[in-house]
């Protein structure tokens, strides 16, 4: 058993030198973890604490043979011997902060990794962990990126990352920076409340992690937490523009969100025009308009009818939507002609059937039509492209 | 422990002519946030109730220009669509702004002082063009460019703010279009039938 003790000494931090202050934070921010109620964390705390307590509680739950080596102050809380904790649902909470203290510093730093060591959770519990985790971090780092990092980072590898934390920033300026950034990264696991009150006094700083093998400077991870923002922010648009799906990389994205919103812009002023004409109509009191009536708006059209989409609204009064875009279509393709057409038929009153026959053979394939912007938009596409 | 003073806007500092060049950039607070509010903020422009506010007040104010027309017809319903679209957005996004600012006549007038202030560049200092070729920016420098003439007020905007203020936009565009949509549908289908003051029947309903 000792044995199996001592050779988790792999999980000993690596080149982190945190001082003591900073080592009793991490404790005390740590052993506010007990309210995630985590299974995984209490046999941590047992260690935690002082060493009659954890008598005490392994007494009633493990052999005694595991109680002495749970004693020694080297305890190494690795991977190996994890199973045999895991199950264990032991309630630390009274469990109070000053015992703390009575732990040896060396191993205090272990309680700063094991808490991310997850080594032997679950794997829904490694998912809730995580994501309480991110939850944790996006609101109290600026910069989101440390989600990222937590999703990629393998759960046994930890002690790496953390050397390659930004404590660049954190050794110039001091050893509170240091020591605020380190809290942070600690409370991420703790509960929200316990630790708003030390965000208060934390200055606005991008906290940003560097996943394993990255570059540690901080130009590196300022342009890193930069692009990361913005495919982030790529992404979002990738879901509001249709068809991009396909297409990686900025400047196809780009040109697929600028065709997007010209079209968009397109339908609006459209629409507005359609609008235009049927407003007047609104004013018009009580009784029924009769087609007839039409063409003293539809004489207008002519002088203003130059450009096609002027000269579909004749259309579009009398035809649903589904008929107008296909007109409009048409017209795209034969502007002077349904300019006059339009409006002939308009004050002729025959329009519907000459017109929708000859727009609904051309486009035949297209049999349903939606009129929703998206819908629209394909068919911009296909009338355009 | 100058290092703990916050370091959050500093571009109230800079000087005139330097923030004018300068990519403007928003607020750092509201980071960790972001991703929350900003997909929050877009699904908004998805609801059906925000969709029916936009009609009403649309409708509201096409009723009220009618009696001052001074464009054409088409081009002032246009100008009213986009006014009472950003007035939806409650003045969050850019954009928005923009778009109310530019109705007031007053982007119109600050934007010709710029034009007039425009420095042009010093020509020794560029770098050398070979003979014949034109001097290109990245491709998709000069799509963020076409992109910031796209969206109100997006000129001045670095590309993360951009793509923000773009994506809130086409949420928002979309909306407009189903608004529209509904209300010409609307309109356009109740001048077949007998109008008992077709508007207010139907909008209450």
């Amino acid at each position: 058993m000792l044995r199996g003790l001592h050779s988790l000494e792999t999980c000993t931090y690596n080149g982190m030198d945190m001082t003591v202050l900073e080592r009793q934070q991490a404790r005390l921010k740590w052993q506010q973890q007990q309210n995630y109620g985590v299974q995984n964390n209490n046999p941590i705390e047992l260690c935690a604490s002082s060493v009659p307590q954890i008598q005490g509680f392994l007494g009633s739950s493990f052999g005694s043979g595991q109680l002495v080596e749970m004693k020694k102050p080297e305890v190494y809380l690795g991977s190996d011997d994890f199973p045999k904790f895991v199950n264990l649902s032991v309630a630390g909470p009274e469990f109070s902060a000053s015992k703390m203290d009575l732990v040896p510093p060396e191993a205090a730093a272990d309680y700063c990794i094991s808490r991310t060591s997850s080594c032997q959770m679950t794997a829904f519990q490694t998912a809730v962990m995580n994501e309480e985790r991110e939850d944790v971090i996006l609101k109290k780092m600026e910069s989101t990126t440390g989600r990222e990092s937590f999703n990629k980072r393998k759960v046994e590898a930890v002690q790496d990352d953390k050397c390659k934390d930004k404590r660049i920033k954190g050794e110039v300026e001091g050893e509170s920076e240091v020591k605020t950034k380190c809290s942070t990264e600690v409370s991420r696991n703790s509960s929200k409340g316990n630790s708003k009150a030390s965000e208060v006094q934390k200055p606005d700083y991008i906290h940003v992690r560097a996943r394993r093998g990255q570059a540690t400077d901080s130009h590196s991870l300022a342009e890193r937490a930069r692009r990361e923002k913005i495919s982030k922010k790529m992404k979002c648009l990738q879901d509001l523009v249709p068809g991009c799906n396909k297409i990686t990389g900025k400047a196809g994205m780009l040109d697929e969100i600028i065709n997007y919103v010209q079209s968009l812009q397109r339908q609006v002023e459209f629409l507005s025009m359609k609008l235009a004409a049927v407003n007047p109509s609104v004013e018009f009191n009580v009784d029924n308009l009769p087609a007839k009536e039409f063409p003293a708006y539809v004489a207008n059209f002519p002088a203003a009818a130059k450009s096609p989409a002027m000269a579909n609204l004749a259309c579009l009064q009398f035809n649903p939507l589904q008929k107008a875009v296909s007109c409009m279509l048409d017209a795209t393709g034969h502007p002077p002609q349904t300019a006059t057409e339009g409006v002939a038929s308009a004050s002729i009153s025959i329009p519907e059937q000459a017109l929708s026959s000859s727009c609904i053979t051309q486009l035949q394939p297209f049999s349903t039509w939606n009129t929703d912007p998206q819908g629209l938009y394909n068919v911009y596409n296909m009338g355009f492209h | 422990m100058a290092s703990l003073i916050p370091n959050l806007e500093h571009s109230p500092d800079m000087s005139p002519e330097f923030k004018r060049k300068k990519r403007r950039k928003t607020d750092e607070t509201p980071g960790p946030f972001d991703r929350n509010q900003g997909s929050q903020r877009i699904k908004r422009w998805r609801t059906e109730r925000e969709q029916q506010i936009y009609s009403s007040k649309l409708i509201e104010a096409l009723r009220r220009s009618r009696r001052t027309s001074s464009s054409t017809p088409a081009k002032e319903v246009r100008e009213t669509a986009d006014r009472v679209l950003a007035v939806s957005a409650k003045g969050t996004m850019r954009w928005s702004r923009a778009i109310l600012a530019s109705r007031l006549g007053v982007g119109a007038k600050t934007m010709r002082k710029h034009k007039k202030a425009k420095v042009t560049a010093n020509r020794s200092l560029r770098k050398p063009e070979i003979k014949g070729e034109k001097r290109k920016l990245p491709a998709v420098e000069r799509k963020l460019k076409v992109l910031g003439r796209l969206v109100p007020g997006g000129r001045k905007l670095s590309f993360s703010n951009l793509l923000e203020e773009t994506s809130d936009y086409i949420a928002a565009l979309e909306m407009q279009v189903r608004a529209m949509t509904a209300i010409t549908e609307l309109l356009a289908g109740a001048g077949t039938q007998p109008p008992t003051d077709r508007l207010g029947s139907r909008i209450n309903s």
